[in-house]
C-alpha cells in the first residue's frame, strides 16, 4: 500500500472517529436533555469564558507594563521553554492515550475487523488525539493566540502560531505511541494504566520533596525572601536541532513579523512531523496487531490469589453480611493498584512532610505549653490524614460495587445494612490509621494524659461522623459504571465532600478554641467546657450525618439495575 | 410458588412489560420465550426484585416482592444474562461472599462451595481471579452462587449462552434435578430446542405481553396445528413466520 493512501485512509478514519466522539458528546449533553448534563455543559462554558476573560485582562495589563520592563531573555528561548513544558504534558497524556486508545478501548475489535489497514488505525487514532489536543489547547490559550499578535501589531501571526500548535504534538505523540506499543510486550496494558498512575504518584512525590526542600516558604525565610527575577535560562530551549527549538523559533518569527523565519522553521517542523507520523505508523502498525492480540490473550491469563478462606477473618460485632462486604471491599482495594495508590498517597505525602518538616509544628506546640491547645494542634496532621482517607475511601465506597451491584441488590439484605457495612469498611482503616498517628503525636507532644485522651476521643467521634457523611454523599452520587478509581467519585460528590470537610474542621476548631477562650471569663472548669463544646459539635455532625444517611438509603432503595 | 399479577413496567412512553400474569407451581421448569426486546429480561428483573414494577404485583413462595422483598429474595437464586462479577475476587472468594450475603452458615457454605466447584469443573480454578474466567466459566460460577443458598426458585436469563455443549448438557441435568426436588426454575432462552426438551410449560412473550402460555400440546392446540415444532409455533405467534423470512431473503437478493 502506498504511503499516500495510508495517510489518506488514516486521516479519513481519524475524522470518522472524531465525528463519532463529537456526536457522543452532543448526545450526552444537549440531546439527552437531562437537566444536570445541560447544567454541567453551561457551567463548563461559563468557566471557559471566565478563564478567557481573566487571560484578556492579564494580557492587557501585561501589555501596559511591557513598555517599562525589559524582558531578559530572547523570545525564541522563552517560547521554546513553553514548548518544552507542553512536551511534558504531551508525553504523560500520550501515555494514557496510547494505552486507552490503542489497547484498551472496547471498539478496537470493531476497528481491526473493519476493512482498514492497521497503519490507518494507528494514524486515525493519533489524528483524532491531535484534534483533541488542539481543541484543548485552544480552550486554554485562544485569547492569547489572538490578542498577543494584535497587541504586537501583527494580527496575522495568529494563523502562524495555530499551525505550529496543531503540528507540534505529532512528534512527541508518535514517540510515546511507539514506546508504549513496544513496552506492552513486557507490561500488560490493563496494568499499564496502573503503572502510569504509580508513575504519576512518584512524580507528585518527587515534586513535593523538591518543593519542601527548596521552596523558600518552607525555609523560614519567606517574608523577606526575594524570588529571582526572570525565567530559567536554558540555551537548549531554542536549539535549532530539536522540535521545541523549531516550534519556539517559528513562533518567535511569527510574532516578530519575520515571514521567512516562520516559513523556514514551520517547514522543518512539518517535515519532521510528517516523517515521524509515517515512520511511526509503519513501525507501530507492524507491532500493533501482534501486541494487541498478545494483550487480549493476557487478559485471560490465569492470575491466582493465595488460598485464604474468609473464615479466618472475623470482625467482632459485625454481622456475617457486613463482615463479608468489608472483607470484599478491602480485597478489591488492595488488589487494584489505582485504588491502593489513592489510599497510600495521603499517607505518603503526610509521612514525607512530617519526616522533613515536623520541627515547626513541634515548635508551635511547645510554644503554647501543655494543655488543650497543645493536644489539638498536635492532632492536626492526624485530622488531615483522617479527612483525606475518609474522602478517598468514603466517597467511592458504594461506587466500588460497580456493575456487580446486582449481586447485593438481589440478596435478602437491606440497604441500611449495605450502608452500615460501607461505613465500617471505610471507618475501620481510616480511624485506625488516624488514631494511631494521633496517639503517636500526642505521645511525642505530651499535653497531659487527660487532654490527650480528650483529643483522641474527639478525633474518634468526629472521624466516625465524617466517615458516615462521606459514605452517604458518595452514595447519593454513586457511579456504578466506572472501574477507574478516579472516575468512581462524581465531581459533585467531591465538591460537596470537600465543602463539608472544611465546614466540619472549621466548626470543631471554632468550638474547641471558643470553649478554651470563654472558660476563664465564665469561670468554668476547662475540661467540662471543652467537652460541652465538643458534645455540641458532635451533635450537629450527628444530625447532619443522620439526614445524609437517610437520603443515601432512599437513593439505594430506588436503585434499579 | 411464583405469581405475577398485571405486572407492568413502563419507561416513559415505552411499555416494556404489559399486564403480565403468571402462575407457576412447585417442581415446574418454566420456559419464558420471546424475540429480542420482547421484555424477558425486564420481567425477570422485576421477579427477582432488581426492578420495581410500574404497576401490578409479584410474589415468590408466598412473599410479596415489594412488601416482603428480603424474605422473597432469600428464596430466590438468580443468574443474569451477562453476569458482571467482582473481577478482583477469586471464584472461591466470590462464592464465600455470596454465601454470606444469603446468610448460609459458614460450615455449610464451605461444604457446598467445594461440592459446587467440583460439580462445575472449577475446582482447580477456585483460587483464580474472576477476571481470568471465560464467559462460560463466569456463567457457571454465577449458577454456583445462585444455588449456594439452596433457593426455592431459580431464575436464569439465557443460561446457556457461552457454554460449551458439555457444560450446557451439565446445566440442563442440574436444572432437571433441581425441579425433581420440588423446586421451581424460571428460564428465559432463545434456544427453542432447550425449551422444547426441558420445560414442563412455556410462555411466549412479544412486545411485553404474553401471547401464549401452556404445555407444548396446549400451544399446538392453540395454533390449531398438530405436530408443529416449538420453533414453528414461536414464529407463528411472534410474527416471524416463514413467509416473512422468504420475503426478507427475496429483498436481500434484489
Amino acid at each position: 500500500m502506498t504511503l499516500r493512501r495510508q495517510l489518506r485512509q488514516g486521516l479519513l478514519l481519524g475524522l470518522l472517529l472524531w465525528r463519532i466522539q463529537m456526536r457522543m458528546l452532543w448526545n450526552q449533553t444537549v440531546r439527552s436533555r437531562r437537566p444536570l448534563a445541560l447544567l454541567g455543559a453551561g457551567a463548563a462554558v461559563l468557566l471557559i469564558l471566565a478563564w478567557w476573560s481573566q487571560q484578556v485582562f492579564v494580557l492587557m495589563v501585561g501589555a501596559a507594563a511591557a513598555s517599562r520592563v525589559q524582558v531578559p531573555f530572547p523570545p525564541d528561548r522563552v517560547l521554546g521553554l513553553i514548548f518544552i513544558a507542553y512536551s511534558a504534558f504531551l508525553i504523560f497524556s500520550g501515555l494514557l492515550f496510547t494505552v486507552n486508545a490503542l489497547l484498551l478501548n472496547p471498539d478496537l475489535e470493531l476497528l481491526l475487523a473493519a476493512p482498514w489497514p492497521v497503519e490507518a488505525v494507528v494514524i486515525g487514532r493519533t489524528f483524532s488525539q491531535l484534534v483533541r489536543l488542539l481543541v484543548i489547547s485552544l480552550l486554554v490559550i485562544l485569547p492569547t493566540l489572538i490578542l498577543l499578535p494584535v497587541l504586537l501589531g501583527r494580527p496575522v501571526a495568529s494563523a502562524g502560531l495555530l499551525v505550529i500548535l496543531a503540528v507540534y504534538p505529532v512528534i512527541p505523540l508518535m514517540l510515546v505511541t511507539l514506546l508504549t506499543l513496544y513496552a506492552i510486550r513486557v507490561v500488560p496494558p490493563n496494568r499499564g494504566r496502573e503503572v502510569i498512575t504509580a508513575l504519576s504518584l512518584l512524580l507528585a512525590l518527587g515534586v513535593n520533596v523538591v518543593n519542601v526542600l527548596v521552596n523558600p516558604a518552607f525555609q523560614g525565610r519567606a517574608p523577606g525572601y526575594h524570588v529571582p527575577r526572570g525565567v530559567p535560562d536554558l540555551p537548549a530551549a531554542a536549539s535549532p536541532w530539536l522540535p521545541f527549538g523549531w516550534a519556539g523559533r517559528g513562533a518567535a518569527a511569527a510574532l516578530g513579523g519575520h515571514l521567512g523565519g516562520w516559513l523556514k522553521w514551520t517547514a522543518v517542523l512539518l517535515a519532521a512531523s510528517t516523517a515521524a507520523l509515517v515512520i511511526g505508523a509503519r513501525l507501530g502498525g507492524r507491532v500493533y496487531v501482534a501486541g494487541w492480540i498478545q494483550t487480549a490473550q493476557r487478559n485471560r491469563r490465569r492470575r491466582r490469589a493465595p488460598a485464604a478462606s474468609s473464615n479466618a477473618l472475623r470482625l467482632p460485632g459485625l454481622t456475617a453480611t457486613a463482615t463479608a462486604l468489608v472483607l470484599k471491599d478491602w480485597r478489591l482495594r488492595r488488589r487494584d493498584l489505582s485504588q491502593l495508590t489513592r489510599v497510600l498517597m495521603p499517607m505518603a505525602f503526610l509521612g514525607l512532610f512530617l519526616l522533613l518538616r515536623s520541627r515547626p509544628l513541634f515548635d508551635l506546640v511547645h510554644s503554647v505549653g501543655r494543655g488543650p491547645l497543645a493536644a489539638l494542634i498536635a492532632l492536626a496532621p492526624a485530622w488531615l490524614l483522617l479527612i483525606a482517607l475518609t474522602s478517598t475511601l468514603g466517597l467511592s465506597a458504594v461506587s466500588l460495587e460497580g456493575k456487580a451491584v446486582w449481586v447485593y441488590l438481589a440478596s435478602p439484605n437491606s440497604t441500611r445494612e449495605l450502608l452500615s457495612a460501607k461505613c465500617w469498611s471505610v471507618g475501620l482503616p481510616a480511624l485506625a490509621v488516624g488514631l494511631a498517628l494521633g496517639a503517636a503525636l500526642e505521645a511525642l507532644v505530651r499535653p497531659g494524659l487527660v487532654w490527650a485522651a480528650a483529643g483522641l476521643g474527639l478525633l474518634l467521634v468526629a472521624g466516625a461522623g465524617l466517615t458516615s457523611l462521606m459514605v452517604a454523599i458518595g452514595t447519593l452520587w454513586a457511579r456504578f459504571d466506572w472501574t477507574d478509581a478516579r472516575r468512581m467519585v462524581h465531581p459533585a460528590a467531591g465538591l460537596l465532600g470537600s465543602l463539608i470537610q472544611m465546614m466540619a474542621t472549621a466548626m470543631i476548631a471554632l468550638l474547641a478554641i471558643g470553649s478554651i477562650i470563654v472558660a476563664a471569663p465564665l469561670r468554668l472548669p476547662l475540661l467540662p467546657a471543652f467537652l460541652m463544646a465538643m458534645t455540641i459539635g458532635s451533635g450537629v455532625l450527628l444530625v447532619v450525618t443522620f439526614g445524609a444517611l437517610v437520603l443515601a438509603a432512599q437513593r439505594l432503595r430506588e436503585l434499579q439495575v | 410458588m411464583l405469581t405475577a399479577k398485571s405486572l407492568t413496567k413502563r419507561y416513559g412512553a415505552l411499555t416494556a412489560v404489559d399486564r403480565l400474569d403468571l402462575e407457576i407451581g412447585r417442581g415446574e421448569l418454566f420456559g419464558f420465550l420471546g424475540p429480542n426486546g420482547a421484555g424477558k429480561t425486564t420481567t425477570i428483573k422485576m421477579l427477582v426484585g432488581l426492578l420495581r414494577p410500574t404497576s401490578g404485583m409479584a410474589s415468590v413462595a408466598g412473599f410479596d416482592l415489594l412488601r416482603q422483598g428480603e424474605a422473597a429474595k432469600a428464596r430466590i437464586g438468580y443468574v443474569p444474562d451477562t453476569p458482571v462479577l467482582y473481577e478482583r475476587l477469586t471464584g472461591r472468594e466470590f462464592l464465600e461472599f455470596s454465601g454470606d450475603l444469603y446468610h448460609v452458615p459458614r460450615a455449610t457454605r464451605d461444604r457446598r462451595i467445594d461440592a459446587l466447584l467440583q460439580l462445575f469443573d472449577l475446582k482447580d480454578r477456585g483460587h483464580d481471579f474472576l477476571s481470568s474466567y471465560s464467559r462460560g466459566m463466569r456463567q457457571k460460577i454465577s449458577l454456583a452462587a445462585a444455588l449456594l443458598h439452596d433457593p426455592q426458585v431459580l431464575f436464569l436469563d439465557e443460561p446457556t449462552v457461552g457454554l460449551d455443549p458439555r457444560s450446557a448438557r451439565q446445566m440442563k441435568d442440574i436444572l432437571i434435578d433441581f425441579c425433581r426436588e420440588g423446586k421451581t426454575v424460571f428460564l428465559s432462552t432463545h434456544i427453542l430446542e432447550i425449551a422444547e426438551r426441558m420445560c414442563t410449560r412455556v410462555a411466549i412473550v412479544n412486545h411485553g405481553a404474553v401471547v401464549a402460555e401452556g404445555t407444548l400440546d396446549q400451544l399446538r392446540t392453540m395454533v390449531r396445528s398438530d405436530g408443529q415444532s416449538l420453533e414453528q409455533i414461536f414464529l407463528q405467534l411472534t410474527g416471524g413466520g416463514e413467509e416473512d423470512v422468504r420475503a426478507l431473503l427475496a429483498e436481500l437478493e434484489r
